[in-house]
């Protein structure tokens, strides 16, 4: 667990202009360790969500830098980011965001196919079918998003973000939308894929649920205020 | 609640400038293009039907007139004006070493002709001439530069006897109308014209009060039994009611190339506010859900869902209207008048006019086509679930998708299920396609009906040569018919491989359809040369007629077929024993034999003018013949040819009208592009609104926006596909009115509707290319202005 994975460095992210301008990150700096599931716990409107969009290189941020397995992502070019970001990401949003006109299953090949892992369709196909037996969803490979509870959408959306076996999964507020048996399955699940080889961080305002992480990253007003073992 | 809603649907339609400024602009272009081509067809139909009725009256009788001959005539009922001509029809003109057919009409005359240009001036000697002619081309303008030459005018007095006068030009003028029935006139001192005439009148125009209740044939019959009771001769008569005028039909038979295409261009007014419209539901369902929660009913949906469309909708019709307005003088200025100071002349004696109830039918058209699109979108709105919609984060209209399945790329199946889980999002992309492939078909398949005119011309049908000639006099020493056999023969030389030699006269409105019909005898050679048979036989007695291919084609004629004719207020019942490839004109005729002519006509056919079609032997120079035949012809004094065209100049003439066709629809097309364009983009823009989150995702975990353009470009393909059975209809509609509606112009061109002619690859193409460039340009500048982390983490 001592591995570091990934480095934040002093980030910083502004939004708007002129005396509108707001800092949504004030120089954060902190580590993420390979194999560990990580919370990053903050009220709404800390920075979360914005700290885990540049993590996985969809933001860049204004100042600073993030550095994932040796890659400093945050100057890579668009095009190049989305490459990383398709081998190296994994995606779990609060709102689910599955592909409607796609079965449970082919929400989960779509990740594998857009990273190009693993190569042939078959072995796609067949991984993901594993995926949503391990999620707990056999039987339910080709039913569409509108078809699924809000839970079971969450779960193809774990699956999904598995799939291309990423370096780690960034989830943001994952149960924030779910009931509390869904959510506890959700973060069994979270945890389950840490022992899968990846390396789960998550962003949620719920105290409670950051207890289950390996470690905690306290986050408000887009600074770290502080940081500790559950 | 409902005034409410009305005022937030306005400020919507503020906020919603793309899709809204996309309809305005289709609204826009639709209105002011329909708007202007009627508003042009009104006036040039005003313009002709007025000219001809301040020269013709609303009965004009022809003949020989003494003065105290029309004296009676003022006590016809009705009559409130009486106004004698005198005008000699036909003459010849030799100026600058070249010869024109032409009427010869007074200086007094001329002068009451408002719509003209003069530079120099009128005669006022009888040594003096001047030369007016219509505006109809640049090749007459050369005659300008004839002031100051000689000119020999060869012509018969009413008395008969041959004249050759040697005149000066003092002046040239040209107008908007034909004077004394031809393009070009000679303007000679009202002595000199009394001479010729003998101090008598060829034509009397009767201008009657409330023209439209009477009957004009009546009026004229009792005037020409006035005037001959007086000592005049009568020849004929016309009479002039707007509605049946065959030239004002003329006009808007061919202006229907320009209006029914237009109109076709009305469909783009529905694809918007249903596609668009229904995107738009399902990116702001929970406003219709919150407005149903807060017990709004269909009324309030309703609103909801318009007004923003018909804001935009009205904004389109003001600016069309307005565009109508200001546009219309000008372009029919410049393109149906051609010179700046006719038509200001034109506009001062008869007036210009937008045609307010044209174009309120035209703007009601648009608005009807807005709140029928904004229908769809209504419907889809009924339908959003309010617990769903307010409760959770998905799309509630967002059905579950048809499950399609094929061994494609995800994003192409993911594509088709879109495509076919919101049917009005890829009808209305079909529909905009359809109007681009539909008018492009449409003009395929008449130019390719063209084509087949060209065709028959240069490899089937003779005459190699076509002449016309006319008498200078009106009792010729022999039959003009027999005059041009005789010149034939004369120039012949082993150069003439067959001829036919017709005479022909004009009905008017003869099969109701206000067209002009010739009756058409052949009097010399062999019939064959100028009418090669298609099917059935030559007339052999009364009755029988030969019509043509075109004229069959379109009135569903064959071999033994009867076809009633009005001539002259007589009823007549001819039996068709064959069917001609010959068009000849505008390919309505029938040709009968000469004895039948007479029988119908009432006058022996080729007197007063002939027409000759020859078929040449190899080696024939056909210019060199025509112009041996045409000297041949001056040379017996009466007779002057009118007409004289080569094979190759007829295929030249016809491949013209192609062009031409072309030219037109090709505009047409390019505005229809347009619209379709911004239909499309606003569709596929308000498409990606509605799928930010979708498509957010996609690009988080790393899909190259090429994936969702690829998705993009499946649907177009897929609406193209989809609307190629609308493009046929369209094209066929297209084709098929603006083929009946020109027949009376240009003749009816067979429009060729075979499915791979009319959905040709090249026109898919050009829906394909428009639909394919706006689709994806607009796809592609959405997805680059997606705010991911904002999209996400709602």
């Amino acid at each position: 667990m001592s591995e570091v994975l990934a480095r934040v460095e002093d980030v910083w992210k502004w939004y708007g202009r002129g005396e509108g301008r707001i800092a949504a990150l004030k120089g954060v700096s902190f580590e993420v360790y390979r194999g560990e599931m990580l919370a990053i716990v903050g009220p709404s409107g800390s920075g979360k969500s914005v700290l885990l969009m540049i993590m996985g290189g969809v933001e860049v941020p204004d100042k600073g830098r993030v550095v994932v397995d040796g890659v400093e992502v945050s100057s890579l070019p668009g095009g190049k980011r989305a490459s990383w970001r398709r081998r190296n990401v994994g995606f779990v949003f609060q709102f689910f965001h599955l592909i409607p006109t796609l079965t449970a299953l082919e929400n989960v090949v779509l990740g594998m196919e857009l990273a190009g892992r693993p190569r042939g369709k078959r072995e796609r196909v067949e991984r993901a079918r594993r995926l949503l037996e391990f999620v707990g969803l056999k039987g339910k490979e080709n039913r569409f998003p509108g078809e699924l509870s809000g839970g079971e959408q969450q779960r193809v959306a774990i699956a999904r973000a598995l799939g291309p076996q990423p370096l780690f999964i960034l989830a943001d507020e994952p149960t924030a939308n779910l009931d509390t048996a869904n959510k506890l399955r959700v973060v069994k699940l979270l945890r389950a894929s840490t022992e899968m080889g990846a390396t789960v961080v998550f962003a949620t305002h719920d105290p409670d649920l950051a207890r289950d992480a390996d470690r905690i990253v306290m986050i408000r007003d887009g600074e770290v205020v502080g940081e500790k073992a559950p | 609640m409902t005034l409410l809603i009305v005022k937030s649907g306005l400020r919507a339609a503020r906020k919603r400038r793309l899709e809204g400024l996309s309809l305005a602009v289709i609204v826009w272009i639709s209105v002011s293009l329909l708007g202007i081509a009627y508003t042009i067809v009104a006036n040039m139909e005003t313009h002709v039907s007025m000219q001809i009725r301040d020269r013709i009256g609303d009965v004009m009788i022809f003949g020989v007139f003494p003065e105290e001959s029309i004296r009676g005539l003022e006590g016809i009922e009705g009559v409130v004006s009486v106004r004698a001509y005198k005008v000699m029809p036909t003459a010849s003109l030799e100026v600058k070493g070249r010869e024109y057919l032409v009427s010869v009409v007074s200086s007094s005359y001329m002068e009451r002709v408002k719509v003209k240009n003069v530079e120099g001036r009128l005669p006022g000697s009888g040594d003096e001439a001047a030369i007016y002619w219509a505006l109809s081309g640049p090749q007459l303008r050369g005659l300008k530069e004839s002031i100051g030459s000689k000119a020999t005018l060869r012509l018969y007095t009413l008395q008969g006897e041959p004249l050759a006068l040697e005149l000066e030009v003092v002046g040239v003028s040209w107008g908007y109308e034909w004077v004394g029935g031809r393009r070009i006139a000679v303007v000679v001192d009202d002595r000199l014209m009394d001479e010729v005439t003998g101090g008598r009148y060829t034509a009397v125009a009767l201008l009657l009060d409330n023209p439209s209740s009477r009957d004009l044939n009546e009026t004229a019959r009792e005037a020409s039994r006035l005037l001959e009771a007086g000592g005049g001769r009568v020849a004929g008569y016309l009479t002039m009611k707007p509605e049946e005028n065959p030239i004002v039909v003329l006009i808007k038979g061919a202006l229907s190339i320009v209006t029914v295409p237009s109109t076709a261009l009305l469909a783009l007014i529905l694809v918007l506010p249903a596609a668009a419209g229904s995107a738009m539901v399902v990116r702001e369902s929970r406003v219709v859900a919150l407005l149903k929660a807060e017990g709004g009913g269909i009324r309030e949906v309703l609103a909801l869902v318009i007004t923003p469309w018909v804001a935009w909708g009205l904004i389109g019709v003001v600016l069309g209207v307005v565009t109508v307005a200001l546009a219309s003088e000008p372009v029919y200025s410049r393109l149906f008048v051609g010179d700046a100071e006719i038509a200001r002349l034109l506009y001062q004696a008869y007036g210009f006019r937008v045609p307010l109830e044209v174009l309120a039918r035209i703007a009601l058209l648009g608005l009807a086509g807005v709140l029928v699109g904004a229908l769809a979108p209504l419907t889809l709105a009924l339908k959003v679930d309010v617990v769903r919609s307010l409760r959770s984060a998905e799309l509630p209209v967002q059905m579950v998708p048809p499950r399609f399945r094929a061994p494609l790329p995800l994003n192409v199946v993911s594509a088709f299920r879109d495509a076919l889980g919101r049917p009005w999002k890829i009808l209305g992309l079909a529909l905009a396609l359809a109007v681009v492939w539909g008018i492009a078909g449409g003009m395929t398949a008449l130019a390719v009906g063209v084509d087949d005119i060209v065709v028959l011309y240069s490899e089937r049908m003779p005459p190699d040569a076509f002449i016309v000639v006319e008498s200078l006099t009106f009792n010729p020493p022999v039959k003009a018919s027999a005059a041009l056999e005789e010149a034939i023969k004369s120039v012949d030389e082993g150069r003439v491989r067959g001829y036919t030699i017709i005479s022909s006269v004009e009905a008017a409105n003869a099969l109701g359809l206000n067209e002009f019909f010739s009756i058409v005898a052949y009097t010399g050679g062999d019939p064959s040369i100028a009418f090669p048979l298609y099917t059935g036989r030559y007339p052999e007695g009364p009755g029988e007629a030969v019509v043509s291919k075109a004229l069959a084609t379109m009135l569903g004629l064959s071999v033994g077929d009867r076809l009633s004719l009005e001539v002259r207020d007589e009823r007549v019942e001819l039996k068709v024993v064959g069917i001609s490839y010959s068009r000849l004109a505008n390919g309505f005729y029938a040709l009968v034999t000469p004895e039948y002519f007479k029988e119908i006509i009432g006058v022996e056919p080729g007197v007063l003018s002939a027409t000759a079609h020859i078929d040449l032997a190899d080696g024939a120079d056909p210019e060199e013949f025509l112009s041996d035949l045409g000297d041949a012809v001056e040379a017996m004094g009466f007779l002057a040819p009118s007409e004289s065209v080569t094979r190759e100049e007829l295929v030249d003439a016809i491949s013209t009208l192609s062009g031409v066709l072309y030219a037109i629809m090709g505009g047409i097309l390019v505005f229809a592009s347009v619209g379709a364009a911004i239909g499309v983009a606003a569709i596929i823009a308000v498409d990606s609104s509605s799928r930010a989150r979708e498509h957010a995702v996609l690009l988080a975990v790393g899909a190259p926006r090429r994936w969702i353009l690829a998705a993009y470009a499946t649907e177009i393909i897929l609406a193209l596909a989809l609307s190629s059975i609308p493009a046929y209809l369209i094209a066929s509609y297209i084709a098929g009115v603006v083929a009946e509606r020109s027949a009376l112009a240009v003749g009816y061109i067979t429009p060729r509707l075979e499915p791979q002619v009319v959905l040709a690859p090249g026109n898919m193409l050009t829906a394909f290319i428009v639909g394919i460039t706006a689709g994806l340009v607009a796809a592609y500048i959405y997805l680059g202005r997606l705010r991911l982390v904002e999209i996400l983490r709602e």
